[in-house]
């Protein structure tokens, strides 16, 4: 595994984003792609320049641009993620030759609410989820098709398995773990009970 | 707070057993695109695609051996919404 199978998320981590978090991760790792997110580095690290670290090590990046705007009056937008975004489409244009080759999705709520606001990232791959995480499995494992010459995992397998990964994944949990606490599981464990559920998921037939 | 990190070799290898484990008489009723699949508990491939909740359900609990087994259906988000128990006795 090396630059052409990292996946850079740009995606809010907040509870609520919580159910299409999982879904795009569930996805990136059926697909045998590596994620690379911001949350998992140490806070003694910089954060910025581990940002551009990701960017670099990663041929993929996923932007999901759709909580930027304020949610209630008085808020003041976060513009994070559009940075970052800017960031990883900076570095396929200016960075050095590896980075050339470089794809990005851009993951927006509504549709053409971002060509609106944010005209100048027209002609990039920019797809609506309407908040739903199937909608988020479909275009994340589409988009890698598109980018693949080779056999891509249809949509309907990984959504299944998502189901009934999820069913297994509550289940276990909630022996241990209080109940209410499940949206909170931070995302590194998130990731690592996905791949080995993933793994002897597939290593039987179906 | 930082949320803490619950992830222990326990809870990862009771989930990896959940994955490769295949009941029988346990079907999941799965929104897809807007049709509802049944589909065998572990499987990927479906019994049968249907129109409504309700056929789904219905197909479910009609196959199931002995009519003593479980069907589960899911949220549009993969979530569980809730469970048929059905036993025989």
């Amino acid at each position: 595994m090396g630059y052409n199978n990292n996946v850079f998320i740009n995606c809010p981590f907040d509870t609520e984003y919580a159910p299409l978090l999982r879904a795009m991760l569930f996805t990136v790792l059926y697909l045998d792609y590596k994620p690379y997110i911001s949350q998992t580095i140490s806070s003694a690290q910089v954060r910025n320049n581990q940002i551009k670290e990701h960017i670099r090590s990663c041929q993929f990046g996923i932007h999901d641009l759709s909580r930027c705007h304020c949610k209630h009056e008085g808020d003041l937008p976060r513009f994070n993620m559009p940075y970052e975004l800017g960031l990883d489409i900076g570095s396929a244009e200016f960075g050095y030759s590896k980075l050339r080759n470089k794809r990005i999705l851009i993951l927006e709520k509504e549709r053409y609410y971002y060509q609106k606001i944010l005209s100048d990232i027209a002609g990039q791959d920019i797809f609506h989820h309407d908040g739903n995480p199937d909608i988020i499995i479909k275009n994340v494992r589409d988009w890698f098709s598109n980018n693949n010459d080779s056999f891509v995992t249809p949509y309907h397998e990984i959504w299944r398995a998502y189901n009934l990964f999820k069913e297994d994944l509550f289940s276990n949990y909630i022996y241990q773990m209080p109940e209410d606490s499940f949206n909170e599981m931070i995302v590194g464990d998130y990731i690592k009970f996905t791949r080995i559920w993933i793994s002897r998921f597939k290593s039987i037939e179906n | 707070m930082k949320p803490k990190s619950i992830y222990t070799k326990k809870l990862a290898e009771s989930l990896a057993a959940m994955a490769t484990e295949r009941k029988k008489n346990k079907y999941h009723i799965i929104v897809e695109l807007g049709k509802w699949c049944v589909v065998p508990d572990g499987k990927i491939r479906a019994r049968r695609i249907c129109k409504t909740e309700e056929e789904a359900i219905s197909f479910a609990q009609a196959i199931i051996a002995d009519n003593t087994g479980e069907v589960i259906v899911h949220t549009n988000s993969g979530d569980v919404k809730h469970r048929i128990y059905l036993n025989n006795q």
